[in-house]
């Protein structure tokens, strides 16, 4: 818990800001989204409109000091201060996982996750499912292929039935359909 | 119906074969959910949904999620100590003189002071509920929609000040929590929001996928990402589960503060079980004669945070059960079982299903009985499932929440909402932005949103009635002094601060995982 903090290298910063950037865009395009809600024919005292453009002028307001936070970092670095983080000191962070060492493994991860569901409905649930397993715990250990592969099947297998013969809610079985 | 007469019913409901075997499954989920790290009570809650609406009765469900709340704060201890990774975040202080007993050859003794400290809390914090719940109600019921929106606005505040550490981050998760609880149709007009055409969008962003998408996916994204090059973490032997008179002595005290400390942090609407465990820590180390020895195996700083996230878990149902408003994560997910199983939360709760509030009361003193058997004596059979292998493990959780959230509506574009969710949450995450207040948000915005309405419905248009009603103003200005209590507490310590005094900050930021 008690590590050095940790210094960010440039990419890393500049991607940080792009993200605090992003935040007063996504709020003016909020606010323009809701400006284009109709209003009801009644002379309604607070309309469906009122509420998304408060809270979008809050969020722009939010941001005006989350983008300061980052100039402070780009010069803080620039001048070669080792302050890095620019958070606000009153609490520390949870350090422990808020950094990624693989990143692979977070592209695998999304791309898995993201074939799954594309193919869930094709493949149905017991295909899909063991698959994903199987696929997913090989890619992170590569030579318990076997145990993997087991744990993966009776897992789909056990779920599928547990879902549609006892609590009867019917999933789609896709290639496997009218076998089981 | 006074208390008395209440829980004698609520025990002839608890004590039904049924409600204790969902008692006791709670109690073990819990646990088991406590003990690996990196899947928190509303993560579990949120996947078991789909199970208990097609299984069990409300009361099932509910003693169950009970059951799984008090569960994971027990059980987030043993990995804390025996490896020195929280199991749960509410755990993260406990490391601190946890695994320093542990490796003193202490782990048993650190063990059982966190157990039956958390026994010891979880049934004051359950009696404090059982006391408070009907006198709360009398008093809620004479709150109108302006009252209700100054105490959501409260609840807000209150995670965006200290639920987040970092307030301005905090702040702008509560925004977008929010601002996602306005996807659908909306309440009043019935007019429809930020659908973009998707027929599946027109009941809104269920709690469900977000809660699935921002701690289930998120977390994996971590997990597997931090996977490679990761030591085997070392297992300490918990050795024998006694604790000496002298241990007994010293541990006494700060279990029955931290269960006071933290029954008050837990019934504050938007704070919850870590900064609750903080607070308990700062006061052990505040009032000890030897503050020198925290950090380095004082049991007082393990017996005090573990009973006070125990008892945050009661107070927190204080305000979910009387008022039907959440104060944290784990409760906003509990608040949406209820709207999914049709049950009118608010006061009125208490009048229309005495049975399923003196029912969950009663069974929590039950399931709190089971939590220390189960946790205490068969402690060497939870410490297996650490075992279990992260690189399976991940892909089983992602599996488990593909079918949890398909099997809502039967519908995959729910399922590509959650992802959607996961990667701003990972994102998030990454950049420090709490998460918990994006739940708290999504599921207090159509709530908040309703109730401003009809305040301003009932005052024709006139909105100084958030300022002329004494109560409602009363909340506002609450909220508004919580807001600035950051900046007020950094005036008043920051010469002491430069002067090298600072680093013991109590509050944590709550990941809510």
């Amino acid at each position: 818990m008690n590590q050095a903090p940790r210094h960010e290298g440039r990419a890393a910063r500049v991607v940080e800001t792009i993200f605090t950037i992003l935040i007063p865009a996504f709020a003016i395009w909020f606010i323009w989204q809701a400006t284009m809600v109709p209003e009801p024919p009644r002379n309604v005292v607070v309309g469906p409109r009122t509420f998304p453009i408060i809270a979008g002028v809050l969020m722009i307001i939010v941001s005006i000091p989350l983008l300061m936070q980052r100039l402070r970092v780009h010069r803080d670095a620039a001048s070669g201060l080792g302050r890095g983080g620019g958070d606000d000191a009153f609490v520390p962070g949870e350090d422990d996982e808020v950094h990624v060492g693989d990143r692979r493994a977070v592209v695998v991860v999304l791309g898995a996750l993201l074939s799954l569901f594309l193919l869930l409905e094709t493949l149905g649930f017991v295909v899909a499912l063991s698959l994903f397993v199987f696929a997913l715990a090989t890619f992170f250990s590569r030579d318990r292929w076997p145990r993997n592969l087991a744990v993966a099947v009776v897992f789909a297998l056990a779920f599928y039935s547990l879902f549609t013969y006892v609590l009867r809610i019917r999933l789609p079985n896709g290639i496997l359909e009218g076998y089981f | 119906m006074d208390s008395f007469t209440g829980i004698l019913s609520g025990f002839a409901v608890a004590l039904q074969p049924t409600y204790l075997l969902t008692a006791l499954l709670g109690a073990t989920v819990g646990t088991a959910i406590g003990i690996l790290p990196g899947i928190g009570p509303s993560l579990a809650i949120s996947l078991l949904l789909p199970f208990t609406f097609h299984l069990v009765d409300p009361i099932g469900a509910f003693i169950m999620f009970g059951g799984i709340f008090y569960g994971a704060m027990y059980g987030g201890s043993t990995t804390t100590i025996l490896i020195n990774t929280p199991g749960e975040s509410s755990s993260v202080v406990t490391a601190i003189d946890g695994y320093q007993m542990a490796r003193k050859g202490r782990a048993g003794a650190a063990l059982a002071t966190s157990a039956i400290g958390s026994f010891v809390a979880g049934t004051i914090a359950t009696f404090g509920l059982m006391i408070l719940a009907e006198p709360l109600v009398e008093f809620a019921l004479r709150f109108g929609p302006a009252e209700y929106f100054a105490l959501m606005v409260l609840s807000l505040c209150t995670v965006t000040a200290i639920g987040g550490g970092q307030p301005w981050k905090a702040a702008f998760a509560t925004l977008l929590g929010l601002s996602l609880g306005m996807v659908g149709i909306e309440n009043t007009s019935g007019q429809l929001r930020f659908t973009f055409g998707v027929p599946s969008l027109f009941d809104g962003i269920d709690v469900v996928v977000a809660a699935i998408g921002l701690f289930a996916i998120s977390e994996v994204l971590f997990g597997l990402g931090n996977l490679r090059g990761k030591t085997e973490p070392r297992l300490i032997q918990a050795g024998s589960l006694w604790m000496t008179k002298e241990e007994w002595r010293r541990s006494w005290a700060p279990w029955i503060r931290g269960s006071g400390a933290g029954f008050f942090v837990g019934a504050l609407p938007g704070a919850g079980a870590t900064i609750a465990a903080f607070l308990s820590y700062a006061i052990e180390r505040n009032i000890s004669r030897h503050p020198e020895k925290f950090g380095q195996g004082a049991i007082e700083g393990v017996a005090g945070p573990e009973a006070a996230n125990n008892a945050s878990a009661g107070g927190a149902l204080v305000p979910l059960l009387t008022l039907g408003i959440p104060g944290s994560a784990t409760a906003a997910v509990m608040l949406s079982a209820f709207q999914g199983y049709g049950i009118n939360t608010g006061p009125l709760l208490l009048t229309y299903h005495p049975e399923l509030v003196w029912g969950l009361i009663a069974s929590l003193y039950v399931g709190n009985l089971m939590l220390l058997v189960l946790n205490l004596p068969l402690v060497g059979m939870w410490v297996k499932l650490l075992k279990i292998p992260e690189a399976l493990l991940y892909p089983i959780i992602l599996a488990f929440s593909t079918l949890g959230v398909y099997s809502l509506n039967r519908n995959v574009v729910d399922l590509f909402v959650a992802y959607g969710i996961g990667v701003v949450g990972f994102v998030l995450r990454r950049y420090r932005y709490p998460l918990a207040p994006v739940i708290l948000g999504l599921v207090l915005g159509p709530m908040l949103e309703t109730e401003f309405r009809r305040a301003l419905i009932g005052s024709r248009g006139d909105w100084l009635i958030f300022v002329e009603r004494p109560l409602a103003a009363t909340i506002l200005g609450g909220a508004a002094l919580i807001l600035l209590a950051p900046w007020l507490v950094r005036l008043m310590t920051g010469r002491r601060r430069e002067a090298g005094v600072g680093g013991d900050d109590v509050q944590r930021p709550e990941s809510g995982r």
